[in-house]
């Protein structure tokens, strides 16, 4: 009978979501449009210039990307009208990437597939993750605890996320994808900037102050406290597992001369994450990185970055372990036009990353301390065959922490068949590296053991795209991507001889996946924009001759076939936004987690000039649902906001 | 759930239908919002700006407004510009490369709108030149005597009065007025 209520409630919630678009839809075309025509621009007034917003619609029609590669651009504006309050949720918009939430704070962000599967202790561990040319995802197993990395997201530019290897350019573990975080320059950020968010399920104060010292030296300092409240583990029981972080930090631009750039920036946090009892886990970090680009001339550039950071998680309290990792990294890049149609980057970096893990008894590292070093040089070539036909090679070597040097080459064509049509192709290798949670781990659970496997090889990708990127009118643009991945030396769990259940890791698993990525944004008018994206994947693992055959081929990921995102933005007059947003995924194999579909949004007006009142929600249609086995249930989220800028 | 699918067909279908009828009223210009009010300010600014006579050539001499690294909103205030005129000037909108200086000196009012490995060589070569600089913040160039200044979504604009006079250009009381404050 509750089931039946449930869906009859679901029903009318989905009705009434509809009902609310179709409002949104009809107030949206009766509302006074945004000066638009070249008459009504002649006939404005400067002051009423200034009463315009821009933010929208109108700066997401980005041009056709050069790049042969699967990217979407998640661009500042598109940040703030989705209302989305922590990086995971921003990178919901992309519609490259899978994103799950597991409980508060606690998150997995895939491209491609191989989403984890906690309950063979596979994290999802194949992409790479950079806030501002700094690695975030974690050395200890190569994926990334989404409550360490935050940023304002007022000061983010953009987030360049892409799906595919691209380890040849942009560093180890970018196996399945890449995520590029960039904020603003403190050019870009000047004056002052408050923000609040408040509603049952979280809370975030956020705050910047942006100036300049002399005349070419600009910095900012900023600060953001999040707090998210316990979500549930069963309907009406609460987890007892919230999440709160306070972070801040600071950004000085130096531009001494036109050919020179100087950017050092700090960051320091704290938080804590409930672990389903009265004890929390504590999180610490700081880093600094240092950055200096040098132009000599318009067609080459030089650049070298350093940065220095710390990670600490200490679930001692609730009867875990405790780590802390120092990493130091090195790093630069040369790119140059050798003649008319070669176009050179080059570069090198080394990171050592040094690191101790107090575990318990049944839980621990062996050894505890240890030094993990990384190197890596790479070269590239882009070369324009003709105007429209353009050739990149490129080769990395790679020499990881635990094994000999790898040797990842990568060659891409891009057939540019006019100005708004590209058709690009690409072959390219990618590996993820042995990490300590694949060698050292020892884990104790009664009769059962879990040792790392001291023979514990690179996982190896082989991938083959083909990619087109159109924008057949001023206001449509899409792009469209297949892909095959072909994987060698997965991570699979064998046994060990002897009495008792003894389990190792191997590299038996190997197999392929391959799918669509596609996206596309159509611009209605200058105030109404809708967009889509859709991902099908398919994934085929098998257990090479030999292996233990333990748990099935989800033990790496449980994938839903597909993913579906649709947007709709509208400026419903010169001070009204409104943006909504659904999306519906497909359930994940092999799991109790079902297909479901969510919509969110957020209603901002700007009554007088610097003061912005919001109103935004997450999850709208259930009162609560989950996206990942073992994960929590994930809560409406309903929150208002203020913004103040001066 | 097939019988819901029937009802959920009509609002699509009328939502389809009012998409068509916006589809139909969109004026034919691709450039975004953005550009579109970025020109507009071009447009008007130079309304609020006194330039040295000796600036001009000759009576009938167009107000040289000139753009470098934003061709969208050259394209937007080509079309404003068209048979308009400013204290009695035809105004030419000029696109010019990024790395060409020598050209900014012959320009009235000068939009750096994209930082390149040059931008600030061009505000330098027309330094204590009468040429109205523009910079935009968000296209990472600043300094000029008028800053475009994003803020909440809306386009404002900024004034370094010091740089105006280091200039010999005479600001109206209005422009100041309604501009913050910007330069050191």
């Amino acid at each position: 009978l509750s089931t039946a209520v449930a869906r009859a409630a679901e029903r009318i919630a989905a009705q009434a979501a509809r009902r609310v678009i179709l409002i949104a839809v009809l107030i949206g075309c009766s509302a006074p449009a945004a000066a638009q025509t070249i008459d009504e621009l002649r006939e404005m007034s400067i002051d009423d210039l200034a009463e315009v917003n821009v933010s929208s619609v109108s700066k997401s029609d980005e041009p056709i990307g050069a790049a042969p590669a699967s990217i979407y651009l998640i661009g500042n504006e598109a940040i703030a009208r989705s209302g989305a309050t922590t990086l995971p949720e921003i990178l919901r918009l992309a519609p490259n990437l899978s994103t799950y939430q597991r409980a508060p704070g606690s998150w997995v962000v895939t491209a491609r597939g191989m989403n984890g599967n906690l309950a063979a202790q596979s994290y999802s561990n194949k992409l790479l993750v950079l806030v501002d040319g700094r690695t975030v995802y974690s050395p200890l197993f190569s994926g990334v605890y989404w409550d360490l990395p935050d940023v304002l997201p007022e000061d983010i530019d953009r987030i360049e996320v892409i799906s595919g290897p691209g380890a040849t350019l942009w560093g180890a573990n970018a196996m399945n994808g890449v995520i590029n975080i960039i904020t603003k320059s403190a050019v870009q950020s000047a004056g002052a900037f408050a923000s609040a968010q408040a509603g049952e399920s979280q809370r975030t104060v956020g705050a910047r102050f942006g100036g300049s010292i002399g005349d070419n030296l600009d910095y900012r300092v900023f600060a953001r406290w999040i707090d998210e409240e316990a979500a549930w583990s069963a309907p009406g029981v609460r987890a007892q597992d919230g999440w709160r972080r306070l972070g801040g930090g600071f950004r000085v631009d130096w531009t001494p001369n036109d050919r020179d750039a100087v950017m050092l920036q700090g960051e320091a946090f704290s938080g804590t994450l409930g672990r389903g009892g009265p004890a929390e886990e504590d999180t610490e970090g700081r880093s600094v990185t240092l950055r200096w680009n040098h132009r000599p001339s318009t067609t080459s550039e030089l650049q070298v970055q350093g940065f220095y950071d710390r990670v600490e998680r200490d679930s001692r309290a609730s009867g875990g372990g405790k780590f802390t990792a120092d990493s130091y990294d090195l790093e630069f890049q040369h790119s140059f036009a050798a003649g008319r149609r070669h176009t050179v980057v080059w570069g090198s970096g080394v990171r050592r990353t040094s690191y101790r893990i107090d575990g318990t008894a049944t839980f621990f590292f062996d050894p505890p301390i240890r030094d993990l070093f990384l190197a890596q040089a790479f070269v590239q070539d882009s070369f324009a065959i003709t105007p429209k036909l353009s050739f990149t090679a490129g080769l990395k070597v790679e020499k990881d922490p635990y094994v000999k040097a790898s040797l990842l080459p990568e060659a891409r064509i891009a057939w540019r068949a006019n100005a708004t049509t590209l058709l690009w192709a690409s072959a390219s290798r990618a590996v993820r590296s042995p990490t300590p949670f694949d060698r050292d781990v020892e884990e104790r659970a009664g009769f059962l053991s879990l040792s790392g496997d001291r023979q514990f090889r690179t996982e190896k990708l082989t991938a083959f795209e083909l990619g087109l990127r159109m924008q057949p009118a001023p206001t449509l643009s899409f792009s469209l991507t297949g892909y095959y991945h072909q994987y060698e030396d997965l991570r699979s769990i064998e046994l060990l001889p002897g009495p008792g259940l003894n389990l190792t890791w191997g590299n038996m698993l190997k197999g392929h996946s391959y799918g669509i990525e596609a996206w596309g944004d159509l611009r209605l008018t200058s105030w109404w924009k809708i967009s889509a994206g859709l991902h099908l994947h398919e994934q085929k693992l098998s257990f090479a001759p030999g292996a233990s055959g333990l748990l099935d081929q989800y033990q790496l990921g449980n994938d839903p076939s597909y993913r579906i995102k649709l947007h709709t933005s509208l400026n419903l007059a010169h001070n009204l936004t409104l943006d909504a947003d659904f999306r519906a995924v497909g359930a994940l194999p092999g799991t109790s987690v079902r297909a479901y579909r969510e919509v969110g949004g957020r209603l901002a007006w700007t009554p007088v000039r610097g003061l912005t009142l919001t109103v935004s929600g997450a999850n709208l249609l259930h009162e609560y649902h989950r996206e990942y086995e073992g994960g929590d249930l994930i809560p409406r989220k309903v929150m208002a906001g203020v913004e103040l800028r001066y | 759930l097939k019988a819901d699918g029937r009802t959920r067909s009509r609002p699509v279908r009328l939502a389809i239908a009012l998409a068509l009828i916006a589809l139909a009223q969109e004026p034919a210009t691709a450039e975004s919002l953005e550009a579109r009010i970025k020109a507009a300010y071009l447009l008007k600014l130079s309304s609020f700006v006194r330039w040295p006579a000796t600036v001009f050539t000759d009576a009938n001499a167009p107000l040289r407004i000139c753009i470098v690294g934003r061709s969208d909103v050259h394209a937007v205030l080509e079309a404003l510009a068209r048979n308009q005129q400013v204290a009695g000037r035809t105004i030419a909108a000029v696109h010019i490369p990024h790395d060409s200086a020598a050209q900014a000196q012959s320009c009235q009012a000068l939009f750096v709108g994209r930082n390149s490995p040059a931008w600030r060589d061009l505000l330098t070569a027309t330094k204590r030149s009468p040429v109205l600089t523009i910079t935009d913040r968000a296209g990472g160039t600043h300094g000029g005597v008028i800053e475009f200044i994003e803020s909440g979504g809306n386009i404002r604009i900024g004034v370094d009065r010091a740089e105006a006079r280091a200039r010999s250009l005479e600001l109206s009381s209005k422009l100041v007025q309604i501009a913050e404050p910007t330069g050191r």
